[in-house]
């Protein structure tokens, strides 16, 4: 490997390292992971990048990690707590350290001194041992052989009709009672009132019991009284020895019998009702119901299940080169074997149709299985997009909940890579004048927290991709007056509320200012559409007022090989996607009104393209043509071919440019008989039979 | 009533009847409370008799012991009360039982 690869390598671990701690970090923050659970691998992405810097001698890039290791390093063992201050200093540090490193890739940029020094300098505040002191809560509890109580009871516990005495009686037959000290809290003399109690009972229980069992003797006076019970070594040594599974730090610490069910869900509650960001077991510690040595055992618990994971699931780093190679090379055997098909069946051996039969067979997953290594899930964009939106609405002081929904769902991997600066311009929109201002929310009567939801999933055969804000919704009026104003459509020009939507993604709609202020990257919607369409996808919008609005991104699942179905057109031949082939049915010309392009469909309009006459195709039409009804997301329409061929496999070539503006031809693939298949963009030309139709009723 | 309180020398004895629960502890507060009001210099709580007591009841023996301060002294007279010994072992109380013999 010579220097150029290794150093290519290093920027490519580094920016993965650097996602990876981006992604970590959010989730600490948003509450989704503890520090505890993260804390490890964050630590490792900036101790990773330093010492691979060091390799290189990118002294600047190992002096900056260095001192985000040390504060890092600081969490790690305790010292520190990554609140909500330190994850906002840690993000900017991250920010920094992927300039430095896009530095490298880009010398003729350079290297932000500035920003490097200050952040050095927040550093230090927390590399200062003196201001920050962690003391632990005056209430942990420490191990012994036996369960520990500790029961304050509530000043009603008598006046409820409770004794703490039978509570000592029932435990007496669970276990045995030692070290019992009762310690009274007296009031003021003049406050004391008999039917009161004052009692603190403390004691350990020698007992074979559950501490559930245990807790359940308190079950009557749990709601007015604090109950602590602390669990005994061998309690911690029955945590140690679970197996080693993938649970949250409740479930493990509850199925070890160290915290009860009610515990685990006071906890829980306690940290959504405060809203903070301290760890589960830092709670429960605070709470009583652990100690800190069981939630430290607990935690390496789940650390070695972390641990274990890369042996469950284990990763190989292949170049992107090497996998394009083998599609390429699977997808020029797809074409060979059609063209073996085409012999074969002329041949009309059977064993030979048999055994050709396998091979295909075993053809097709090797496809599969081929594709499916260049698949990775949209979530990778989504996680972007969550810093996006962390870092937008605070610039712009709005409140903004992002969920997201299928970030599992898989995609090509150059589709997600070019998918990322539309999806970015859309949300980048959404938040800037999608969502409105707290204080205009408020007066609307929403609550003040505004909500952007993206979401992904598959559908028939495509991945549709939602970005939903419940802002303002799109105005109609103003879009279609500055489309006039643009002299985008004419003033006395009808258009449906869909049409008027489009309208924004047309070139020129947005203002030369608006554009650097939305996207920062100088491109407008227009760009947005271009490179959603170049992916072979469609976008939609829907947009109610004062309820938000939808854009709805369609995809194809892949860009390289597809299921298609042959037809042929005046001796051309046209590939379709099987996935949107509904049916096939004859074509009666002598039934059809020539006047208008729909037919009756089993009592259902479908509208319908010739394509003989759309491509200009020479030649009179067929005695005998066929329709093939196509879908693409809600629309159905029929596209009428002279011949039907049947199904095959298609390797996508793209278009040379020149011939790029062709309306409703997205591709073409070479087929067995070596002839050129033209592949049919679908979605184009269900969109334009179905504006056709549209339009014949209009006029 | 759950206790009579009888002055004798300069000890005040409280001795208490049968029971000492939640059901009596006001009216025996409210009569210990007069009776300590005389400002005795020696109070025997004397809790013999005692057949039914509850925590409540403890708390408030624990409560009177507390109210006497120093130089004045109170102790427990229990004889060979077994439920009052039970419940005194199950808390792992101490009583005082005697006066301290410089004060004698």
């Amino acid at each position: 490997m010579d220097m150029t690869q290794a150093r290519s390598l290093f920027i490519d671990e580094a920016n993965s390292l650097l996602a990876d701690m981006e992604r970590f970090l959010l989730e600490i923050e948003a509450g989704d992971a503890t520090s505890a659970q993260h804390i490890d691998a964050i630590f490792r992405a900036a101790h990773t990048i330093k010492g691979s810097a060091g390799l290189f001698g990118f002294d600047h890039i190992v002096a900056f990690t260095h001192n985000v290791e040390s504060v890092l390093d600081k969490v790690r063992s305790g010292q520190l707590e990554l609140d909500g201050e330190l994850i906002n200093l840690m993000l900017q540090c991250q920010d920094h350290t992927a300039s430095l490193i896009r530095q490298l890739e880009d010398e003729s940029s350079g290297i932000d001194l500035v920003t490097g020094t200050a952040l050095i300098k927040q550093l230090h505040l927390y590399l200062d041992p003196a201001p920050v002191v962690i003391v632990a809560p005056t209430a942990a509890l420490t191990h012994t052989e036996h369960w520990q109580l500790d029961v304050h009871y509530g000043e009603d516990v008598f006046r409820d009709g409770m004794d703490p005495l039978s509570q000592l009686h029932y435990l007496q037959s669970l276990g045995e009672l030692k070290q019992v000290r009762l310690v009274p809290h007296w009031p003021a003399p003049a406050a004391f009132d008999p039917e009161s109690c004052y009692l603190q009972l403390k004691f350990e229980l020698a007992s074979t019991a559950t501490k559930q069992q245990i807790a359940d003797v308190f079950e009557f006076v749990q709601d007015n009284s604090k109950v602590q019970i602390s669990p005994p070594n061998q309690i911690k040594a029955s945590l140690d020895a679970l197996p080693t599974v993938d649970e949250k730090l409740g479930t493990l610490l509850v199925n070890a019998g160290a915290v009860t069910e009610r515990e685990l869900q006071s906890a829980l509650s306690s940290q959504k009702e405060h809203d903070n960001n301290q760890a589960l077991g830092q709670v429960l510690v605070d709470q009583g119901a652990v100690s800190p040595e069981m939630v430290a055992v607990a935690l390496d618990k789940q650390k070695a299940t972390e641990h274990k994971r890369p042996a469950d699931f284990q990763f190989l780093k292949v170049e992107a080169r090497k996998l394009d190679e083998l599609i390429n090379l699977v997808g020029e055997l797809v074409t060979a074997g059609a063209g073996i098909d085409v012999l074969v069946q002329e041949i009309a051996n059977e064993k030979l149709k048999e055994s050709f039969s396998v091979l295909t067979g075993l053809l097709e997953q090797i496809r599969d299985g081929a594709l499916g290594l260049r698949m990775v899930q949209v979530g990778e964009s989504f996680s972007r997009l969550r810093r996006i939106v962390r870092d937008v609405s605070k610039e712009l002081g709005k409140d903004i909940e992002l969920t997201v929904e299928g970030a599992d769902t898989e995609l090509d991997k150059s589709m997600v890579e070019k998918l990322s600066d539309p999806l970015m311009h859309i949300v980048r929109n959404a938040l800037d004048h999608g969502i409105e201002s707290k204080e205009l929310r408020l007066y609307k009567g929403k609550p003040a927290q505004g909500q952007l939801k993206l979401s992904a999933c598959h559908e028939a055969g495509s991945v549709v991709i939602e970005i939903a804000d419940d802002g303002a919704g799109l105005n109609i009026e103003r879009i279609r007056a500055k489309a006039i104003e643009k002299n985008i459509i004419s003033a006395d020009q009808e258009l449906a509320e869909e049409d008027i939507y489009k309208l924004i993604f047309a070139p020129g709609f947005s203002t030369a200012a608006a554009v650097t202020n939305l996207s920062g990257r100088g491109v407008g919607m227009d760009v947005v559409k271009r490179n959603i369409e170049e992916l072979r996808g469609q976008i939609q919008i829907s947009s109610v007022p004062d309820q938000g609005t939808v854009f709805r991104i369609r995809l194809p699942l892949t860009l390289a090989i597809i299921d298609g179905f042959l037809v042929s057109v005046a001796g051309t031949h046209l590939v379709l996607p099987l996935n949107m082939v509904q049916e096939c049915i004859e074509f009666q010309m002598s039934q059809q009104d020539n006047e208008r392009n729909y037919l009756d469909l089993r009592g259902e309009v479908l509208p319908f393209i010739r394509l003989r006459q759309l491509f200009d195709l020479a030649g009179p039409p067929q005695s005998r043509e066929n329709i093939v009804v196509v879908q693409y997301g809600k629309h159905r329409a029929g596209l009428v071919v002279d011949h039907l061929h049947g199904e095959l496999q298609a390797v996508i070539k793209p278009l040379n440019t020149l011939f790029r503006s062709l309306r409703g031809i997205g591709g073409y693939t070479i087929l067995g008989s070596g002839n050129v298949g033209l592949i049919l963009d679908i979605p184009q030309l269900v969109q334009f039979a179905t504006n056709l139709e549209n339009q014949s009723f209009v006029h | 009533m759950p206790l009579s309180m009888t002055q004798k020398a300069d000890f005040v004895i409280a001795e208490f009847d049968t029971e000492l629960t939640i059901f009596n502890v006001r009216e025996a507060h409210d009569l210990l409370q007069a009776g300590l009001a005389k400002l005795p210099s020696r109070l025997i709580l004397d809790v013999t008799a005692l057949q039914d007591l509850d925590s409540a009841g403890l708390q408030l023996l624990l409560w009177t012991l507390e109210q006497v301060h120093s130089p004045a002294q109170a102790v427990i007279s229990a004889g060979d009360n077994p439920q009052f010994r039970r419940l005194s072992e199950l808390y792992a109380v101490q009583w005082p039982t005697q006066f301290t013999s410089q004060d004698d």
